[in-house]
């Protein structure tokens, strides 16, 4: 009976202390989100995808902006600690860690003056990010040594042509 | 009788496309630098291409057309709007190669959404976009803000017979100095100087946020060009929401605004007199239209409960009400929050802040606050005129620089000029409820498209209909150009056609 009721005492305690309700566990994207605000807004959700650009600190605190297969970004914000793990950023060179996060979802957050965010509570690297390859294709090999030929060849011609004029 | 225009007209006309087209290619040279210091092999190659074909084509119609001629006014204005497509199509040449675009009308779409500085876009993948494609994608917004021929008038074109009708084709009525190249000239030394204080003032800001000390030079020098020239391009795919910055937002709500104020006030100011500002009709206008519409904004979204407190509400209002009514088109919320979170009367109020627009003779489009400001005055008058006996004479006075009389020839011509955007806000409207988009986010496209803004409901996208894209060019070209140049080119190519 104590058992039950340590329980139960235990699962309200963590009720309260979160304060917010799970709403998904799987991932969500963003024009998900946007869709039904109204169902994720101050709730818990899982958001995954690519850590992007730059980690913009604030203090003890920092943002990752988040980017979904879909190509939706969103911000997140947590304690500089949660984002310790993320080594890769996507960029032009390299494709960003994939992450998962756990936080609580906000339509228009009111700390952050309206912004659509998240409160991350846990970020974990999936997948880690890699370098991207840039190839260049022959033809554009070729173009590239011909086109400015033609363009010495041509001001050429005109210094003459104005020479004579 | 159509006169059909005869081999000279054309050569003259060659001539001078050529040379902006040489200028082009030069211009390119920059992001060509920014991919060979930055050892983007990709893009370097790209650039080359580019650039290479652009000096090659300016320098094949600088030969073949050559010609001693003078441009004459009809020239003038039909280099101007020629010019105009033709730098779209070959701005469109490197970011079409980037294959970020996926057709060649798409890229196009993004050049003269740059040239115009409307900053809509259809990019795929911008958060893996190279620097040197940002750079050339904030460099077409830069020069378009102060105009492709405010630069050709500067280092291009010689002679002052011939570059009155360039500037005036350009959409630029007022002439600041006495001689039309010191005018282009005075332009470029306000650009550059607020170029340089809002690069600084933000990339200090970017940096003691974390980045990275060349990436914040960048982005805020990205940020300051896209701002000065109320554009609205912006590196990453979040626009300015990425920053998560209020300060980033104040900075940029700076620039943008002084980016929208007259040129000639700029001069006024410059030149010490600072009462200006409180005096001209066009800045009183702007800031009664800007607290009137922001405050039917701010009404639409308190009762809606979009945003929680007063200070998200008119963080959130205040930024989409300056960005459209300086027709930049910075976002700090998703294009789907437009259409699914704000009230038809918050939208309502941002669509008629991109319709009315800011300063003439700025780098911001729109039917522009002195036109709605003069004809406002015009509309008081006519009610004062039925109130007082018929024999009353009725004289006003506006205050733009100096005091002018507000005569029947220019309400007149602020009149018919606001009803060509009005008729291109409809037709946007028009092709988009055609194309199966409600009313109301068919209008806030168009009128975004037409007054050079970018703010954008969600249309824009890569996979609407090709006609979509093609009228929203059409609408960047005309708006930019305010009309005048894009008819004498119309007539110029009837002419050709049925001309004798």
């Amino acid at each position: 009976m104590i058992r039950v009721i340590r329980s139960i005492l235990g699962i309200l305690f963590f009720v309260c202390l979160s304060g917010h309700a799970e709403a998904a566990t799987t991932e969500i994207t963003l024009d998900e989100l946007l869709k039904n605000y109204q169902q994720y807004d101050g709730k818990i959700i899982t958001f995954k995808g690519e850590a992007i650009g730059d980690i913009i600190l604030r203090g003890k605190f920092c943002w990752v902006n988040v980017s979904d297969p879909a190509g939706g970004v969103i911000g997140v914000f947590g304690p500089r600690e949660l984002a310790e793990e993320i080594t890769c950023l996507g960029g032009y060179r390299f494709s960003g860690d994939i992450i998962s996060v756990r936080g609580v979802f906000s339509h228009a957050c009111g700390e952050h003056g309206g912004d659509t965010d998240i409160h991350a509570e846990k970020i974990t690297v999936l997948e880690k990010g890699k370098a991207l390859s840039h190839l260049v294709e022959p033809w554009k090999i070729r173009l590239s040594i011909y086109l400015p030929g033609i363009v010495l060849v041509l001001a050429l011609i005109h210094l003459i042509i104005r020479r004579f004029r | 009788m159509i006169l059909r225009p005869q081999l000279q007209d054309i050569k003259i006309i060659g001539l001078y496309a050529g040379r902006i087209i040489l200028g082009l290619g030069l211009l390119l040279l920059i992001p060509l630098a920014v991919a060979w210091g930055f050892a983007e092999q990709a893009a370097l190659f790209d650039f080359v291409i580019s650039s290479s074909f652009c000096l090659a084509l300016g320098y094949f119609l600088i030969i073949i057309c050559f010609t001693h001629r003078e441009l004459n006014w009809w020239h003038g204005v039909v280099v101007v709007s020629l010019s105009w497509l033709l730098a779209m199509f070959l701005g469109a040449l490197p970011l079409y190669l980037s294959k970020h675009w996926l057709s060649y009308l798409d890229a196009c779409f993004d050049a003269m959404s740059g040239f115009s500085t409307t900053g809509l876009t259809l990019v795929q993948d911008l958060d893996h976009l190279s620097y040197a494609y940002n750079m050339w994608r904030h460099l077409m917004q830069y020069i378009g803000g102060q105009g492709i021929m405010t630069v050709a008038l500067t280092f291009l074109i010689r002679g002052a017979a011939s570059a009155l009708p360039i500037y005036v084709g350009e959409a630029r009525e007022e002439k600041i100095l006495p001689n039309v190249v010191h005018t282009a000239r005075f332009i470029w030394l306000v650009s550059l100087v607020y170029l340089l204080m809002g690069t600084l003032a933000l990339s200090f800001n970017a940096y003691f946020s974390g980045m990275p000390k060349l990436k914040s030079l960048l982005h805020g020098l990205w940020v300051a060009m896209a701002s000065w020239s109320t554009g609205g391009f912006a590196p990453q795919s979040q626009s300015i929401l990425y920053y998560h910055n209020f300060t980033f937002e104040l900075i940029t709500i700076t620039l943008i605004l002084l980016g929208s104020l007259n040129f000639s006030l700029h001069y006024t100011l410059w030149t010490g007199k600072r009462k200006e500002i409180f005096r001209n009709i066009e800045t009183k206008s702007f800031f009664i239209s800007i607290l009137l519409l922001f405050s039917l904004a701010a009404f639409g979204l308190a009762i809606s409960g979009a945003y929680p407190g007063a200070i998200s509400l008119f963080r959130k209002g205040f930024y989409q009400v300056i960005s459209a009514h300086t027709t930049t088109g910075f976002m700090t919320v998703y294009t789907q929050q437009f259409a699914q979170h704000w009230t038809p009367l918050s939208l309502l109020s941002v669509i008629l802040c991109m319709a009315i627009g800011a300063g003439a003779c700025s780098s911001a489009g729109g039917i522009k606050v002195l036109r709605v400001g003069m004809i406002m005055r015009a509309l008081l008058q006519d009610i004062k005129r039925t109130m007082l006996p018929r024999s009353a004479v009725v004289i006003d006075k506006i205050h733009h620089i100096k005091d002018v009389l507000l005569n029947e020839k220019l309400i007149r011509q602020a009149a018919l000029i606001m009803l060509a955007y009005i008729f291109l806000y409809f037709l946007g409207t028009l092709v988009g409820v055609y194309f199966g988009y409600p009313v109301h986010l068919a209008m806030f496209e168009s009128v975004s498209a037409g007054a050079n803004v970018g703010l954008s409901c969600g249309i824009t996208q890569s996979s609407m209909p090709a006609a979509l894209k093609l009228t929203y060019i059409f609408q960047m070209w005309a708006g930019r150009l305010e009309f005048i140049s894009v008819f004498a080119l119309l007539g110029t190519i009837f002419a050709l056609v049925k001309g004798r």
